[in-house]
């Protein structure tokens, strides 16, 4: 597997869509904060960017090099190796080098501007996990959808529905559930509804840790109500793990079974 | 050798291979021939283990090849179509297969011979598509491996490098390898093939050498044969 974790962050570091991924960060964090210069304005500026564009840049870049992956896959299958081990290692860099130019991308401008003498180190701290928690599980979502379809366009399509899903009609199907079923209790389902949604937990997750109460929601406001900040947290970890775990072990099962 | 037993693969409902049935005891160069889409790469890819059967056997040596993978150490396979990573340089791909397989032997002789001296730095991305399949057989000749699986290795070369490769692999032949090719180039079928299998509709239409089928068929070369084969097959099925 280190041979081709090696090779694959090797190839996906030096990729000219990376490149451009971890440029635009760089450039959106230091024209935030050179115009505001405020840490937390800035962070709750990011904190939407990291939510909407985040899941959506991880599935396109993934999407590509899963396809690109897919072109050259059966080279690497004829060597002696195990697929778990092929497949598990260009997951692992995927999500790596989207991490790496994330946390590059966001953190070394507020570092330059010079946020470890201010408290909101701690807010940054929170928007860099979740963006990083968010980018592992779209990086599983994105190379379980290459190998399920092998039309790219279908592909690309379907990861598209999908980021469109967790961030758009998510909103709108909650509020529809919210008026359509007021005479209900909502609190269970609200807690449900957070699980399903890879980006609404980060969203709350973010807020919890920010103070930032006005920003919570719906689904926010109702998890710390019942289970409090720090239980709620702990659902969300859970809940994490099970989007963490679900599309890798798909992908793998997917993989191993294929026929290249 | 190598032997295959009542191998079925469809895909999706399609059948591919229709129960073959292949014997590969002694070394020499054995050509799978057929139209497009008989199963010529899939039995290749199955021996690979690229390709799941959907029933049969498939052993090396007398070891079942199915759900294993350190027998392709013995294998040197060149796939069909060679695409490899856009952003990695031919020598990082070369140093990637030596990590991948071990030490190979004959590194710098395939890069001299298939001239890829010049190209070593330079990224996939900027390669043409012949190039790419020199550095394919590149990575698959540098090991010497007692079976070589070779599927189209002709397709995509220059004449001088065609020459060379004809000529290698008439070495290879002598130095006493298990050499089996899928190929449409009749040529390297009719100069190198001791045995040849006929593949049609997922089944093996014919076994024998080269001289035997021209003999069958009445004819003066192997394309007029294979041609005789193909449109008898056809006026039987309208039949």
């Amino acid at each position: 597997m280190k041979q081709i974790l090696q090779y694959s962050l090797l190839d996906l570091l030096r990729s000219r869509w990376m490149i451009g991924y971890g440029i635009m960060l760089f450039l959106l964090t230091t024209s935030m904060l050179y115009l505001t210069g405020d840490y937390m304005q800035v962070i709750i500026s990011l904190m939407y960017v990291m939510l909407y564009l985040i899941p959506l840049l991880t599935l396109v870049i993934g999407i590509m090099y899963g396809y690109q992956i897919r072109e050259y896959i059966s080279w690497i299958l004829a060597h002696p190796l195990s697929r778990k081990q092929v497949f598990s290692a260009y997951y692992f860099s995927l999500s790596f080098s989207l991490m790496l130019y994330f946390l590059v991308g966001v953190g070394i401008p507020f570092f330059i501007a010079g946020i470890w003498q201010s408290s909101a180190i701690g807010a940054l701290g929170m928007l860099l996990l979740c963006g990083s928690l968010l980018i592992i599980v779209f990086s599983g979502i994105s190379l379980s959808i290459v190998f399920a379809f092998d039309n790219k366009l279908a592909g690309l399509g379907i990861a598209l529905l999908f980021w469109f899903t967790c961030t758009i009609l998510y909103d709108a199907f909650f509020l529809i559930a919210v008026i359509a079923f007021q005479e209900y209790p909502l609190d269970v389902w609200a807690i449900i509804a957070t699980i399903l949604n890879p980006v609404d937990m980060s969203r709350i997750l973010m807020i919890f840790h920010v103070n930032l109460s006005a920003l919570l929601g719906y689904t926010g406001a109702v998890i710390r109500q019942d289970l409090g900040a720090w239980k709620g947290t702990l659902g969300i970890i859970l809940g994490y793990t099970i989007w963490i775990i679900m599309p890798f072990w798909f992908y793998l099962k997917l993989t191993t079974q294929k026929d290249f | 050798m190598i032997e295959v037993k009542n191998l079925y693969k469809s895909y999706r409902h399609k059948p591919v291979l229709n129960g073959i049935d292949m014997f590969v005891r002694e070394p020499g160069v054995y050509a799978i021939l057929g139209p497009n889409g008989t199963g010529k790469t899939t039995l290749l890819k199955i021996w690979m283990g690229l390709v799941r059967p959907d029933r049969g056997e498939v052993s090396i040596q007398g070891k079942s090849v199915l759900n294993d993978n350190a027998y392709r150490n013995q294998i040197s396979y060149l796939p069909q179509i060679a695409r490899f990573p856009d952003n990695l340089r031919v020598k990082e791909l070369i140093r990637m297969t030596e990590y991948l397989r071990g030490n190979a032997t004959r590194k710098n002789e395939m890069i001299e011979l298939l001239g890829l001296t010049t190209y070593l730095s330079l990224s996939f991305r900027n390669l043409s598509g012949g190039t790419q399949q020199k550095v394919n057989l590149a990575t698959c000749f540098m090991y010497d491996s007692p079976i070589v699986l070779l599927d189209e290795p002709t397709a995509g070369l220059d004449p001088v490098t065609l020459l060379r490769f004809k000529q290698f692999l008439q070495q290879e032949k002598e130095r006493g390898k298990y050499i089996i090719i899928t190929t449409h180039a009749m040529g390297l079928v009719e100069h190198l093939a001791d045995q040849i299998f006929f593949l049609l509709e997922g089944r093996i239409h014919f076994q024998g050498t080269v001289q035997q089928l021209i003999n069958q068929k009445n004819v003066n070369e192997l394309e007029e044969a294979i041609a005789l084969l193909l449109i008898h097959n056809q006026q039987t099925t309208e039949v």
